[in-house]
């Protein structure tokens, strides 16, 4: 039994419209099944048609689709770019979030029961974002930390999304427990400025020391100095009125400070194997 | 993007390893697939820009969802039936239906192709070709193209009982005409 | 002079990694080679703008690395593979390197993503760009590293071992991909292994415990083994390394006896005899 195919010209007439119905409900009922008629229809297709399809499909295909975040961030009409760099931030990380928010919500049920707890959690809850800025740029948790240290994106800007993201994920997980807590909400927002205050000055400090050398010597300064006042019960000292201009004194200043230097703005690598 | 090497791969082996991934394979399925569904797309919508949507539309979906293929039958079949269906969507939102029997019209049947519809179809296809254009159209719609009678209308752009009635005379002339 | 490092020195507590350190490379493949914690990846460091020397003058593409604004241009003309360089969980190997390309400053999506699949497909990765990376093999996400540091098409191409750990076949195809690479471009790379230095590079400087022992070419670098490795039937108490090759023969590499049986020298036991010799002077050619 020998193999049909449509003939030559038949393909011909078919591929430019001209085939009568009856011809051409036969060529495609054939061409479902014949992969040999269908190479042939190939030669009557505009090719730059073809490529041209092709690089937009492919186009669609490789594009990386953007994850929800990103997605939100476009909304807020954040740019293409650097949503993706905000995404792609250690420590934005499901298992690492649930961690701080366990973390913090059996601090609010301990702070409940004792009152000195109560004000122990004010002392630590800058910790928190604190070190998310820190995870956020250790070196064993950022794989591509040492590429992205030799190209040319503008190293405070880098910083500057990335810590932002984490304070925008970390902050309010805080600031919930906070409201969790029982007495005034003035405690769940006394303690914003100061992580504020210590956020700037662990970024300015991370000219001179790696990232996370500079988070740990501002907040073992911050341990240092609010966890006695804390415990004497001179709340005052660390969150009143004044010590809250004294926070935002430092943030502004922190902030200006990295504004001035920024073009030498980079990362201090420490030295691996 | 068209000067490789051929591909031995069977088109089943093509979508298994573009569920892996595999963007070769995918290239390759392109080139097989898309002549003729442009082709066969463009002699249902005469705008060559929407049928260029379709068809990349077509191919993407492909991509996504290679690994829902049943495994039964042709792929080819398969990719036509995500390609007919993107185009009656892409008609129904508004384009309004191209007015594809009009390429019927004025195409006169040849001798030689009366006796290659002879050969292949017997009198099937020259019982077809004598319908009228609105009746060859709903058979090749709902026979042809495996679309359902609301789909078919959708692409023809008549309602659905009309698809139906005149799917019941196409029958009944069909019948006469090869009994 | 693409690149050209005079005096470099860098210490990391008391550690010195690099102690007065020369170094000049132009078009072309440049090995370092030497051995794990000769200073090599320090160097390396330095030249990619990571690092900055204690000491010494440093001059990348024309440009002094040590001001902000020359040191963004010459990023924009480098790419950089490190020596561990890791993946981002989850990524596909597209996802990733176009990740490194917006880090490189292509902020227009539709020619940075024709710039990703252009790297994708000259280091052959086209049919594995929709994986994970951590789904592919050590090779593949070799290959990964290399197309990330072509972005661009840099001037200035540094890799740091860029072949360790890839078996034979991976290793030839890498250099293959390094020499092409290296056609209109200056490529710093280092390396102990010697075949890949003798296989890839016009230059080579050799470097032990943070200072450079030889700089010249890899047959100037041969040469000095010329008449001093010898073929024996036993390890020859004068030589400095001794080891059995296939045929049961000793080669024996140092002071030959008189009326021993030269052979000719490999790159290799140039480099053993340097190695072995630390009070030599540093040869410059």
């Amino acid at each position: 039994m020998t193999v049909w195919h449509l003939d030559p010209e038949a393909i011909r007439r078919y591929a430019r419209g001209a085939a009568p119905p009856g011809l051409a409900a036969s060529a495609e009922a054939h061409l479902m099944r014949c992969a040999t008629c269908r190479d042939a229809i190939a030669s009557h297709v505009d090719t730059r048609r073809v490529e041209a399809i092709w690089h937009e499909v492919v186009d669609r295909v490789d594009a990386p689709r953007p994850s929800w975040p990103e997605r939100m961030l476009a909304r807020l009409g954040v740019g293409e770019a650097t949503a993706r760099l905000v995404a792609a931030t250690p420590t934005l990380r499901g298992p690492w979030l649930l961690g701080i928010a366990g973390v913090l919500a059996l601090a609010v049920w301990a702070a409940q029961v004792d009152e000195r707890l109560l004000r122990m959690l004010l002392v630590a809850a800058p910790l928190g974002p604190l070190a998310g800025v820190a995870v956020a740029f250790a070196g064993g948790l950022d794989p591509t930390r040492e590429i992205g240290l030799a190209a040319p994106y503008p190293g405070l800007r880098l910083l500057l999304i990335r810590t932002a993201a984490v304070l925008a994920v970390t902050v309010p997980i805080v600031a919930a427990a906070g409201l969790a807590l029982p007495g005034s909400h003035w405690l769940a927002a006394a303690w914003l400025l100061p992580t504020a205050a210590l956020t700037c000055t662990a970024l300015a400090l991370m000219a001179r020391m790696t990232p996370v050398v500079a988070v740990a010597v501002v907040a073992a300064a911050w341990v240092l100095v609010a966890t006695p006042t804390a415990m004497a019960g001179h709340l005052d000292l660390a969150f009143g009125v004044g010590a809250q201009i004294f926070w935002l004194a430092v943030a502004v200043g922190g902030g200006l400070w990295l504004a001035v230097t920024r073009n030498t703005v980079t990362i201090k690598l420490g030295r691996s194997a | 993007m068209l000067t490789r090497p051929p591909d031995p791969r069977a088109d089943s082996q093509l979508l298994a390893a573009i569920v892996d991934g595999d963007r070769e394979a995918f290239a390759e399925l392109y080139r097989r697939h898309l002549p003729w569904l442009l082709v066969r797309l463009g002699r249902r919508c005469s705008s060559p820009e929407l049928v260029d949507e379709v068809v990349q539309d077509t191919f993407v979906a492909v991509w996504r969802s290679a690994g829902r293929w049943d495994g039964r039958g042709e792929v080819a079949a398969w990719i036509w039936g995500i390609g007919i269906r993107r185009l009656v969507d892409a008609l129904r939102r508004g384009r309004p239906p191209a007015d594809e029997l009009t390429e019927f019209a004025g195409v006169e049947t040849s001798a030689e192709e009366h006796v290659l519809l002879a050969v292949q179809y017997g009198d099937v296809g020259a019982a077809l070709a004598s319908l009228s254009p609105e009746l060859r159209a709903v058979v090749q719609a709902t026979v042809l193209d495996g679309l359902t009678t609301r789909e078919a209308a959708r692409l023809l752009g008549i309602p659905p009982g009309t698809v139906k009635t005149r799917m019941m005379r196409a029958r009944a002339l069909l019948r006469e005409r090869l009994a | 002079m693409t690149v050209r490092v005079r005096s470099a020195t860098k210490s990391f507590g008391r550690t010195t990694a690099l102690d007065g350190v020369d170094l000049d490379a132009g078009q072309g493949v440049t090995g370092l080679l030497g051995p794990n914690g000769a200073g090599k990846t320090t160097l390396l460091r330095i030249i990619a703008t990571v690092l900055a020397p204690d000491r010494g003058a440093v001059s990348l593409l024309g440009r002094d690395p040590a001001r902000p604004d020359d040191r963004t241009r010459i990023r924009e003309r480098l790419g950089y593979l490190p020596q561990d360089a890791g993946f981002h969980r989850g990524f596909t190997v597209f996802e990733f390197i176009d990740y490194v390309a917006i880090l490189k400053q292509m902020t227009d999506r539709r020619a940075r993503h024709d710039e990703v699949r252009r790297v994708i497909t000259l280091t052959g990765l086209a049919s594995v760009s929709a994986k994970r990376i951590r789904a592919l093999s050590g090779g593949m996400r070799r290959r990964v590293g290399l197309a990330q540091a072509l972005l661009g098409d840099p001037d200035l191409l540094v890799l740091d071992e860029p072949t360790v750990g890839l078996d034979p076949e991976q290793r030839l195809r890498f250099r293959e991909m390094i020499s092409r690479a290296g056609e209109g471009c200056t490529v710093v790379l280092s390396s102990h292994q010697t075949e890949d230095i003798a296989a890839l590079c016009t230059r080579v400087a050799v470097f032990h415990q943070g200072r450079v022992r030889f700089t010249g070419t890899p047959n100037e670098l041969t040469a000095r083994a010329a008449g001093r490795v010898w073929a024996d039937a036993q390890r020859s108490a004068a030589a400095l390394a001794a080891w059995r090759t296939g045929d049961g023969v000793y080669r024996n590499v140092g002071d030959p006896p008189p009326g021993a049986e030269l052979v000719p020298p490999t790159l290799e036991d140039a480099y053993l005899l340097l190695m072995g010799e630390p009070d030599l002077e540093v040869t410059h050619s």
